[in-house]
Order: structure tokens, then sequence, then C-alpha cells
């Protein structure tokens, strides 16, 4: 359990962030960073540290994909909900600010993938090319198109 | 020479240029365009904002309910693979138990084995033998019995003659 406790220490604030900015609520990025985490048990401790971070954040992606799929299903029989408030506000935080926040937070959650997921690992992440190319599995000049691309796509749904 | 215009040329290229992979010619020729290109500028602006409201974003804590979540799962996945094993496993061990009683029993309490003839013995068990028929072939020819030799060698004497040679080699060795 010592080697995995770790692991878990080292890895499930970026998973939760990924999954938060991914979905776009706590509650699902609480789920996700679990599922991944229990992944990890199930199946990742055969593998070396160094392998880990890519195999988790290729995990944590596509568990956000597998919910979306179950979501759209579930949408298509159940009346759908406003999606809820994603930044809490705070008295430190300007009104303004939380605005713009979450408006740039809905329009994250409306980008294709692959253009959010690595717009988020390399903008909010702050993940190199090489990072991301490894977890995605993509040639790295394919993610610097993607990334442009995504930030075009970003800027184009905020000025909708 | 490139047959898109300045501002496709440089809207295409706005991005990389804000992650600082132009060479230095087209930095220099997009930088002299925004200059003069209101609507380019403004464009650049725009994705510089981006950038920086995105890199603003923070790194967010995952909460400690996660943990504890993922412990009493992994607790109940734990709980449920030994029910699973002790399914699987119950009958073949219940067999392989009932199987080692009885083994158990043979083993450590077997059936009593005669010990083992010695040569000696076997050859007075012979002798006694032949010394009873050749009694009895006296108290025949004393008594005037019908019995005739020729009936007790091959169905008498010969019979329990094989069963002692069958005996004496596995003995003897």
């Amino acid at each position: 359990m010592g080697r995995f406790r770790r692991l878990c220490q080292e890895h499930r604030d970026r998973i939760y962030t990924f999954a938060f900015y991914y979905m776009g609520n706590r509650e699902d990025a609480e789920d996700i960073t679990q599922e991944v985490l229990f992944r990890l048990w199930h199946h990742g401790l055969r593998m070396d540290d160094e392998g880990v971070a890519a195999w988790l954040t290729r995990v944590a992606r596509n568990a956000c994909l597998d919910a979306l799929r179950q979501r759209s299903r579930y949408r298509s029989v159940v009346s759908t909900q406003d999606p809820e408030p994603i930044l809490q506000r705070t008295p430190a935080v300007e009104a303004d600010d939380v605005d713009l926040r979450r408006q740039l937070e809905a329009a994250l959650t409306r980008l294709e993938s692959p253009l959010r997921e690595i717009v988020i690992m390399r903008e909010i992440q702050d993940l190199s090319y090489r990072e991301i190319s490894q977890s995605l599995e993509l040639p790295l000049n394919t993610v610097k198109v993607y990334l442009h691309r995504g930030r075009r796509r970003l800027r184009a749904l905020l000025q909708e | 020479m490139p047959s898109t215009s300045p501002c496709s040329w440089t809207q295409e290229r706005i991005e990389a240029y804000i992650d600082g992979e132009l060479t230095p010619v087209e930095q220099g020729r997009l930088e002299a365009h925004a200059a003069t290109c209101a609507a380019c500028a403004a464009e650049l602006e725009d994705a510089r904002r981006l950038v920086g409201e995105l890199r603003d974003l923070p790194a967010l804590t995952c909460p400690d309910a996660v943990s504890q979540a993922l412990q009493d799962r992994i607790y109940r996945t734990r709980q449920d693979r030994w029910r699973t094993a002790a399914r699987r496993w119950y009958a073949p061990l219940a067999a392989a138990a009932v199987l080692a009683l009885i083994a158990g029993y043979h083993l450590f309490d077997p059936e009593p084995v005669p010990p083992a003839f010695s040569p000696k013995e076997v050859a007075q068990a012979r002798r006694q033998v032949e010394w009873t028929l050749a009694y009895l072939s006296d108290l025949n020819s004393r008594m005037g019995t019908t019995v005739r030799d020729d009936v007790i060698q091959p169905h008498l004497v010969q019979p329990l003659r094989l069963n002692l040679d069958a005996i004496l080699p596995v003995q003897t060795m």
C-alpha cells in the first residue's frame, strides 16, 4: 500500500484539476479522480514511476470521455438541468473575474476532444508538449497544431 | 510569393507567435503588420488575453472525501475478491479435505500387514507339508485304502509345492 499511497498523493490533485476543467463540475471530477486512482490500484502498479504520470493522464482522459458518453445517454432520456456553477464564489474574487472564469470554464467544456484536453494540459496544468504527446499518444507537432486550434476555437466560443 | 493576404497570414500565425515558435523573420513580419492593422492587433490582443486567463486558472486540491471513498472502494473490492475466491475454491477444497481425511485414515491407521516370511520359516513349512504328505501316504498304505499316489501327487502335492515355490524366490531375494 506504501507505493500506491505515495502515487495517490503525488498525482491526485493533478488528476482532479484535469477532470474538473474537462467536465466542468466538482462532482464529476471527484468521481473521475476516484475511478482513475482505483484503476491505478487495480492495474497500474506494475509499471514504473516514470510511466505512471502519462498513464494516469490517459486514463483520466478516457474516464472523462466515458462519463460524457454516459451523460449524453442519460440526458437523452432525462430532462436536462442547468449546469452547476463551476467556480465557488469567494469574497476575494471580484464578480467580474468570477464571471469571466465561468465563461472560460464553460467554453472549455464545449471544446471538442482532443482540443479540450490539450488546452487544459498545456495552458492550465503547464505540461510540456512532450508530456502531452506521451499521454495522448499523439505526435508532438500534432499536439502543437491542436493546441493552437483549440485556443482559436475557445476565442470563437467566448465571442458567441 | 504567398498568395494569402497579410491579415490571413498573420491570423494563421498568432498562436505560434504567442508561443514563440516563429522564426525571427516571421515574427518581424507579424509585428509589422499588427502595428498597421487594427483588426489583427485586436486579434493578437484577444489571443494573448485568453492565454493569460487560461494560465491564471488555478490548480485545484482534490478533496479528502475522494481518498476516503477510494479506500472504502478498495476495501470492498478486496472483500468481494476474497468471497469470490472462497466460492470458487470451496467445492474443490472441500473435496480435497475429504480425500485428505480418507487418505490420512489409511495412512495413519492402516490394515495390519502380516510380517514377511523368512526363508527359514518357509523351508520349515515345506518340510512340515512334505512330512504330512509322507505320513498320509504311509497311513494310506498301512490302512489298505485305495487312494493312489498318482492321485495324491498331481492333485495335492504338486499344487502345494507350486505355491511354495512361488513364495520362496520372493522371500529369499
